[in-house]
């Protein structure tokens, strides 16, 4: 079983990688080597969004490579938000919570709905 | 053994396919040629015959005049007819007589002058004589009433006379005459003898006889003198009644010859007489076989030769590569060492043996570097080892006994590898707690190993003030989050138990939930999990409290246990788990407990290399005496 990496970054502000397979010590390597040329599209500030619905099973190994790479984008003030995983994904986040649970939606319009607020909340002292 | 070599097998297939060739384009070499040769003789025997024929028509031809010019004179003046026929008969000395037959004008009383016949003897005289001294009557021989039909004259058969010994042959000319229009027949003889002495006299081809053969099948002459006079063979006369010429004629065929021959024959105008050559078909072709034998001869000289030079370069060019060969046999053996041939040319050879030369080099060097990967290979492992060593010491023993033996517990490690990321650990907490822990790095390997060489000393070090396992896991986290870029984290479960009264208080740092096996039953206990450490510097651990009864066991393990799995296999999972416990009997040891999990887990995998570390510990509270009241609650810190 192997790990698919795919990713689009249609404005320099956000950016959408899909998971598909395992994410497990023997691809933890190949995902950061990915992230590693994705991450600098992104804006500092900006948000990168993790797709997890393809996404099989994640291992402690994988949950590392979340959450260095959620720390990264947190050095750049930025956002890793992790999308839509499946049940059993969502579980292990739950249980080790290696990244915020407030960070994982179930969907898109859950998604937009907390960025919209997110961008509300930083600009509500001006307006 | 001779074929093993390239060279040797190249001259064979050069000397086959030659060989071929040659057969091939020699047979049909020999067909065209044995046509041409048939050809020749052909037009040769054509010439002979023409020529042949031409002197024998110009001889009889003027037998034939004589006759016609006695028969017309002699249509008028039958009177003078002995003295006519005496004087051409003088003159005219290829003639040997000369007839002037008239139909008797009296049959009943025929008369000498009826018929005069001059005659010359052998030795030259003239005589005159009547034909009424044949044996039979003349007028009613054949000769007569066939020449009475030839008014333009025509050859009669040959015969032979009683006087002479050579075969004579008459040419009849019928005598015009009034009242009727035919009155007689004047007769010319010749012999055949200059025939014969013609044919002999022919130019003709080595081994070829010539023969003249009439009408009717006769030989008037032949080579052959013994076939004079007799007929000629069936197929033989067919062919020249086809006018099928040339013929070929054999033994088999109903031929009068004794081996294959080959007939050529050309009618001779004025006459029914066919002249023909008979050549032996092995004299024909005698030339042919001939040539073709010193061609075939030279034909296979020139083979040995193209297959001995064929031998001769091939040997040269692959000499080189009979060396590379034994070279690549050493290099199999792993010997490197040797001097390879020299390079003569920038052929193939040359580039196979520089790339050769190129290669072994390069193998060495491959062998040195894997020799070397290989010592640096044997010293990691050997570093590993001694890792493993010191991570195994900062591991308690697995079994223990505290508080008086009220409380027994017994735990195992299994790094998947020489060193894992799993722990376990346990130690007093003043005089009346204990604490025990379970945990699990991400990842495995040497990071794992020692970040949780990490963990397990500063927990130690940590926990020493603490009372509370939250206390106890966020002093620990805030530690670990210290320098952590890599996010690195350990899930943990940390239980104090308090030897007076059994109160176990638990907090989990994103592990897995602990099973209890309390009154016959196993149960996962329900304990809120925090983040795991070292990722979130802020987070809080929530404990659940409960008591422990007499013989209540708690079992704390790491996902090596719970997601364990061989292939493609489903993960052994937390139900497995609990059967596994519940089986187990009330009031066993806590060893009992590791090792039936254990041994279950090792069943499930069937003996497959472990995928994850396994940690695993069993803690038992032994008090028979306390009554005391379960307690069960949860509380946030």
């Amino acid at each position: 079983m192997t790990l698919i990496v795919r990713s689009e970054s249609p404005t320099t502000d956000r950016s959408t990688v899909w998971l598909e397979g395992r994410l497990d010590a023997a691809t933890f390597a190949a995902f950061d080597e990915a992230m590693h040329d994705i991450t600098p599209l992104v804006d500092n500030g900006g948000t990168l969004v993790i797709d997890l619905s393809a996404l099989e099973y994640i291992s402690s190994a994988g949950l590392r490579s979340l959450a260095q790479l959620r720390k990264q984008m947190h050095d750049r003030e930025g956002r890793t938000l992790l999308l839509n995983p499946q049940p059993q994904v969502k579980k292990v986040f739950e249980i080790v919570k290696a990244v915020p649970v407030a960070e994982v939606f179930a969907n898109v319009a859950e998604l937009d709905q907390y960025l919209d607020h997110m961008q509300r909340q930083m600009t509500a002292p001006e307006g | 053994m001779v074929l093993r070599s390239v060279a040797s097998r190249l001259a064979l297939g050069v000397l086959l396919g030659s060989a071929i060739v040659l057969v091939v384009t020699g047979g049909l070499m020999l067909s065209h040629t044995r046509e041409q040769i048939l050809k020749q003789t052909e037009r040769e025997a054509a010439a002979v015959s023409g020529w042949a024929a031409t002197r024998i028509k110009g001889r009889i031809d003027g037998v034939a005049k004589v006759s016609q010019v006695l028969a017309g004179i002699l249509g008028t003046r039958r009177d003078e007819a002995p003295a006519l026929i005496r004087d051409t008969l003088a003159v005219n000395p290829e003639l040997v007589d000369i007839s002037a037959a008239f139909i008797p004008r009296n049959t009943d009383a025929p008369r000498d002058e009826d018929a005069p016949v001059a005659r010359r003897a052998i030795d030259g005289k003239l005589s005159m004589g009547s034909r009424l001294a044949d044996p039979e009557l003349y007028w009613r021989a054949p000769w007569f009433v066939r020449g009475l039909n030839c008014e333009h004259g025509c050859w009669q058969a040959p015969f032979h006379s009683v006087e002479r010994r050579d075969p004579l042959v008459g040419y009849s000319v019928a005598i015009p005459g009034k009242p009727r229009s035919v009155i007689g027949v004047a007769d010319a003889t010749i012999s055949l003898d200059w025939l014969q002495q013609l044919l002999g006299e022919l130019n003709k081809p080595e081994h070829a006889s010539a023969f003249v053969i009439d009408a009717s099948g006769e030989f008037l002459a032949h080579d052959w003198t013994s076939y004079i006079g007799t007929r000629g063979s069936k197929p033989l006369l067919a062919a020249i009644a086809e006018g099928r010429n040339p013929v070929r004629i054999t033994p088999e065929m109903g031929g009068r010859v004794s081996e294959p021959v080959w007939v050529y024959f050309v009618p001779i105008t004025g006459t029914h007489w066919t002249f023909g050559l008979t050549m032996p078909e092995q004299q024909v072709l005698a030339d042919l076989r001939q040539a073709y034998t010193v061609d075939i001869l030279l034909g296979v000289l020139a083979l040995a030769g193209v297959s001995l030079i064929a031998l001769v370069i091939t040997r040269r060019l692959m000499a080189p590569l009979a060396v590379l060969s034994e070279r690549v046999e050493d290099v199999a053996r792993g010997e490197l060492d040797f001097a390879l041939p020299q390079l003569r040319r920038n052929d193939e050879v040359g580039r196979l043996t520089r790339a050769f030369d190129q290669m072994r080099h390069q193998l060495a060097g491959h062998i040195d570097t894997a020799k070397r990967i290989a010592r640096e290979q044997e010293r990691m492992t050997s570093e590993l080892e001694i890792a493993r060593q010191i991570q195994l010491a900062l591991i308690p023993e697995p079994h223990w006994l505290a508080a008086d033996g009220r409380i027994e517990l017994h735990a195992a490690l299994r790094p998947a590898s020489a060193v894992g990321g799993d722990l376990y650990t346990y130690f007093t907490l003043g005089a009346r707690h204990v604490c025990v822990m379970v945990g699990d790095v991400s990842d495995k390997g040497i990071p794992a190993a020692l970040f949780m060489a990490r963990t397990i000393t500063l927990a130690r070090t940590l926990a020493t003030h603490a009372r509370s396992p939250s206390d106890i896991l966020g002093a620990l986290n805030r530690e670990l989050c210290k320098g952590n870029d890599t996010c690195m984290f350990v899930t943990l479960l940390c239980g104090v138990v308090e030897t007076e009264t059994g109160l176990l208080t638990l907090a989990s740092a994103g592990h897995e939930q602990p099973v209890l096996h309390a009154g016959g039953s196993a149960i996962l206990v329900d304990v809120e999990t925090g983040p795991a450490l070292g990722l979130d510097r802020e987070a809080r651990y929530p404990v659940r409290v409960l008591t422990l009864l007499g013989g209540d066991t708690l079992l704390m393990y790491t996902d090596g246990v719970s997601e364990a799995h061989a292939g493609n296999q489903r993960l052994y999972g937390t139900h497995a788990i609990l059967d596994s416990v519940a089986r187990i009997e009330e009031g066993a040891a806590p060893e009992a407990y590791v090792e039936r999990v254990l041994g279950d887990v090792d069943a499930y995998v069937d003996g497959a290399p472990a995928y994850d570390d396994i940690a695993l510990l069993a803690l038992t509270w032994h008090d028979s005496g306390a009554e005391g009241v379960r307690l069960d609650a949860a509380a946030h810190s």
